[in-house]
């Protein structure tokens, strides 16, 4: 028996493919977040009232994931925004390829920012590279404070957490400094918001802090 | 969750490998997976027996070296295990650790018939 040495990345060929698209969105100097959290995290809530603040000054597009139904992208595009829908079939995850296919249908030229929300789920998707320049995360505050120590993976990978419902906070047994103090531990550099999509507190710091990451990409060199 | 998709992708590597090594047989694949990735092993086992089922591949093995998590201090350099997520050097009680080991997901060789 022969033993031949490899050492390949198993994910070597997402990773080319993420960078290729990434190549891509810095063409056009425009700022690609890839937003992941549980399901019913807040995710498309977020982007509906990020989009209402913005859109008259950032020009916005969606992709949306989901392994099934087109029920999110039907509600980005009642704000009037390019938005097109990956439905996963299964897949708990999207990735570099599935992003690549979707590019042609779009207009890239016609964007500042693009906003791929990924599927809801805390583990898979933080693996898999899509050519974003950053990863943003979503934990609402129902779901315990408890999830960036069970979940870290996530939290390390990503460079801003937006935690949702804080509006509930009084009805649940979350402690948003037990948030902090954990994140502390996984990612002192994460931005943090704190933020209540139905009551609409704390979006101003964060549609604020969205908005001169675009803008730094824009001024930005070419990479 | 994503296993599958991952043991595609060694099977896709593997395929190279063989081809450009000439290899006509495979006995197995030696994977290294970091303990801190998103995989369970378990499951990585077994997707590969059901993708390689019917396949010249049935009845090779996907032998899975799990890595454990280590550390280093960026201040006193110091390197150490950790079981899970540290926050403080051992040694120098610094808290600017990075982890050089337990995010491994890659494949280290493949053992071939003579």
């Amino acid at each position: 028996m022969v033993n031949i040495p490899v050492v390949r990345n198993v994910l070597e060929v997402n990773d080319r493919i993420a960078e290729q698209n990434r190549e891509i969105f810095d063409r056009y100097r425009l700022l690609v977040i890839n937003l992941m959290s549980s399901p019913g995290a807040g995710k498309t809530s977020l982007l509906e009232k990020t989009i209402e603040r913005l859109k008259d000054r950032i020009r916005i597009g969606v992709i949306e994931g989901d392994i099934q139904c087109s029920f999110d992208a039907e509600r980005i595009a009642q704000k009037g925004v390019q938005v097109l829908q990956i439905n996963t079939e299964g897949a708990c995850h999207l990735d570099g390829n599935m992003i690549r296919e979707a590019l042609p249908r779009m207009d890239l030229s016609a964007l500042d920012l693009l906003v791929v929300e990924n599927v809801g789920n805390l583990v898979c998707p933080a693996e898999f590279k899509v050519g974003e320049d950053m990863k943003v995360m979503m934990l609402s505050v129902t779901e315990g404070d408890d999830k960036p120590l069970k979940y870290p993976l996530m939290f390390q990978e990503s460079r801003a957490l937006i935690i949702n419902k804080v509006d509930l906070l009084p009805y649940v047994d979350c402690k948003v400094e037990n948030v902090r103090k954990a994140v502390a531990q996984l990612n002192k550099d994460m931005v943090i918001f704190e933020v209540s999509c139905r009551t609409g507190q704390g979006l101003e710091a964060w549609t604020d802090w969205l908005e001169k990451q675009v803008q730094g990409k824009k001024g930005g060199p070419l990479s | 969750m994503h296993e599958m998709s991952l043991v595609q992708n060694i099977i896709d590597i593997v395929a190279q490998e063989m081809e450009r090594h000439g290899v006509e047989q495979l006995r197995a694949i030696n994977l290294a997976v970091g303990r801190m990735s998103a995989v369970v092993p378990e499951q990585m086992t077994l997707c590969y027996e059901i993708l390689t089922s019917n396949t010249p591949l049935a009845g090779t093995v996907l032998n899975i070296r799990l890595v454990p998590i280590t550390y280093q201090c960026l201040d006193c350099e110091k390197e150490f295990p950790s079981e899970g997520i540290a926050s403080q050097c051992p040694f120098c009680r610094s808290e600017n650790l990075e982890m050089i080991f337990g995010r491994e997901l890659k494949i280290e060789s493949i053992e071939v018939m003579d």
